[in-house]
């Protein structure tokens, strides 16, 4: 049974929530750095531009944003370690800043690049530490170390100096660390950063798992979108701190990505010229030849009446060997939001 | 209750665990101890080649000069704490987020891991100052067993002093981002005003009453006065007061300095 989700209230509620800090900006080059002894020139950076969100329990969003859009600031503000500028904010019940250490017990969190492993030591010896440390019950604890030693295949390396860890093994044994008190909520701040495939695969599994055993919540960032669509089924987009789009995934597949793709492998390379025939054709159907290199080939539409014709004239006019129709993906999608800041209102 | 069992239990594995982190780098004690010959057989040649060559001598005896150089130089090497570099890295890489997600006191946090230090430059200290007393012939301390227990209460304190003058040091880097110049000030002003490298005996007025004015002198001078026995039990009672409160208001301030700079200064790093 899931212990996690008979609490009352909102895992997490913001209202307006605002934080801004002054950055010194020093010139470029040595005299920039001189003078910068005696005048910075300084400039208040907003970071978060009063953000309203409200997060049920068992609920897991996927932060997503560029870089600087505020998704860590918005993670350091619900974990605590940041004071707000402005608004309200509730976290499990807890105002973040306030109660940071009562939070912390009910929280489980990673920052990719900030890891809690002890540094010098075996990391059995960092997981020792934190049932002590987060009084986990030995039941909790029996099940949630091995469900991640199992799950991450941490099996080999508790024994292992953190120090003499690969990157990957060193943030699958951190991914650990954050479950092992089977927390209420998660932040998870790019928990797949420097894992290969396989081990990122293991690391959804273990966030699906945990959740469906232990109905966590979950607030996960990621430059890997398939993180989310693996473990989420919400996505809030902030773009220079403020909210951008927050609903299901299938919600926001249906406000951002409209356009689909056929993708045609030929049997031999188009040259120049029947490439910029083509493209001409394909735009006269609606189309857009988006890739047209080695035997590959991709047309994007958005309107359905399209397909038609872009098929037939495909098939007629190329050498096909194989043809796909494909959605776009998370990653295009959101590389298309950024890439045309005309188009981001959707 | 509960709060206060869960820090007494955390803190035995951190300093556990710390400890263990020290030994993996066990060399790093021994040109800890390398350093502190170097430095307190300068010290000693200097003082001695000034009392020796000073018309009347000094206002300390040479052989208690020896005595209290040595036993002040093994409390200053006891009580070194790792906690500034390692404090002050974790502040400017931003690293110091992983320990404010922690259900504990942050300071109480780095207090036990700072004991390690402590625990295992103390064994090391001890051995340096039986071979320090042999070598320099002076003659062993004989103190009486409320002394000893007086002298382990100075020490204690001297601990706690110690963690809280290098707390609020450290503290300091949420300002410059950068702990060094804040380390320094602290070495540089412990060094000139804990007694480590003469009793503030020896001192001009005005300095000995900036000595006594400021917290440094309860780290090493007052230590080292009650354990060679210069003060008696009931002298070293209001010494031993002097200490605790230093220790006590220390702790405070950190702590209030502490909640206020998190709710001023950013954390670094994205």
């Amino acid at each position: 049974m899931p212990r996690n989700t008979g609490a009352a209230g909102p895992a997490i509620e913001t209202r307006g929530l605002a934080k801004s800090y002054v950055q010194r900006v020093v010139q470029a080059g040595l005299m920039g750095s001189i003078k910068g002894l005696f005048h910075a020139e300084k400039k208040v950076v907003t970071a978060l531009k009063g953000l309203d969100l409200r997060v049920e329990r068992g609920e897991a969003v996927g932060l997503i944003g560029e870089n600087g859009a505020g998704k860590s600031t918005t993670m350091k503000l619900l974990t605590g370690i940041l004071h707000p500028s402005g608004g309200h904010l509730s976290v499990l019940g807890h105002q973040p800043s306030r109660e940071r250490k009562l939070l912390a017990r009910k929280i489980g969190v990673v920052f990719g690049q900030k890891p809690q492993l002890l540094w010098d030591i075996a990391v059995r010896e960092t997981f020792e530490l934190l049932r002590v440390m987060y009084r986990i019950p030995d039941a909790v604890y029996a099940e949630t170390s091995a469900l991640t030693a199992k799950l991450l295949g941490l099996e080999p390396l508790l024994g292992v100096p953190v120090r003499l860890l690969s990157l990957g093994q060193r943030m699958r044994a951190d991914l650990a660390c954050s479950f092992l008190h089977a927390p209420q909520l998660v932040f998870l701040d790019e928990p797949t950063i420097g894992l290969d495939v396989l081990a990122k695969e293991q690391a959804r599994q273990l966030i699906k798992t945990m959740r469906s055993r232990f109905g966590m919540s979950l607030i996960l960032t990621t430059h890997d979108l398939k993180d989310i669509t693996d473990t989420c089924e919400r996505v809030v987009l902030l773009d220079k701190g403020s909210l951008l789009f927050d609903g299901s995934l299938p919600a926001f597949e249906h406000k951002f990505a409209r356009e689909k793709r056929i993708v045609v492998q030929l049997e031999r390379p188009l040259d120049a010229a029947s490439r910029k025939a083509l493209g001409a054709r394909i735009a006269r159907l609606g189309g857009k030849l988006q890739r047209a290199s080695g035997i590959e080939v991709a047309v994007a539409y958005e309107r359905p009446a399209a397909v038609r014709g872009l098929t037939q004239l495909l098939v007629t006019k190329l050498d096909v060997a194989d043809m796909a129709f494909e959605k776009s993906d998370m990653e295009s999608i959101v590389r298309r939001i950024y890439g045309r800041p005309g188009a981001r209102r959707g | 209750m509960g709060e206060l069992s869960l820090v007494a239990r955390t803190g035995r594995v951190l300093f556990s665990r710390a400890v263990q982190g020290r030994l993996a780098y066990a060399k790093y004690f021994f040109i800890s101890l390398l350093g502190f010959f170097v430095g307190f057989g300068l010290t000693l040649m200097l003082w001695l080649y000034v009392n020796d060559h000073r018309a009347g001598g000094l206002a300390v005896g040479r052989d208690d000069l020896i005595a209290y150089l040595a036993l002040a130089l093994v409390i200053n090497f006891t009580l070194s704490l790792s906690l500034d570099s390692i404090l002050s890295s974790r502040i400017r890489t931003g690293q110091v987020a992983v320990d404010l997600l922690k259900p504990i006191s942050f300071q109480w946090m780095y207090f036990f891991i700072s004991m390690a230090d402590i625990v295992i430059q103390a064994c090391m200290g001890a051995v340096v100052l039986v071979v320090a007393f042999f070598v320099l012939s002076v003659k062993p301390l004989r103190l009486e067993a409320v002394q000893m227990a007086v002298f382990f209460v100075s020490l204690v304190l001297a601990i706690l002093v110690q963690y809280g003058i290098c707390f609020i040091f450290t503290l300091g880097a949420f300002f410059t981002n950068f702990g060094y110049g804040m380390f320094n000030l602290r070495l540089m002003t412990q060094a000139t005003f804990s007694g480590v490298f003469a009793p503030l005996l020896l001192y001009p007025m005005s300095l000995r009453a900036v000595a006594y004015a400021l917290p440094f002198h309860c780290v090493v001078h007052t230590p080292a006065l009650i354990g060679l026995g210069w003060v008696s039990p009931v002298q070293a009672l209001p010494l031993l007061a002097e200490q605790l409160a230093w220790a006590a208001g220390l702790f405070a301030a950190g702590q209030l300095g502490f909640r206020w700079i998190l709710a001023r200064f950013s954390i670094q790093g994205g």
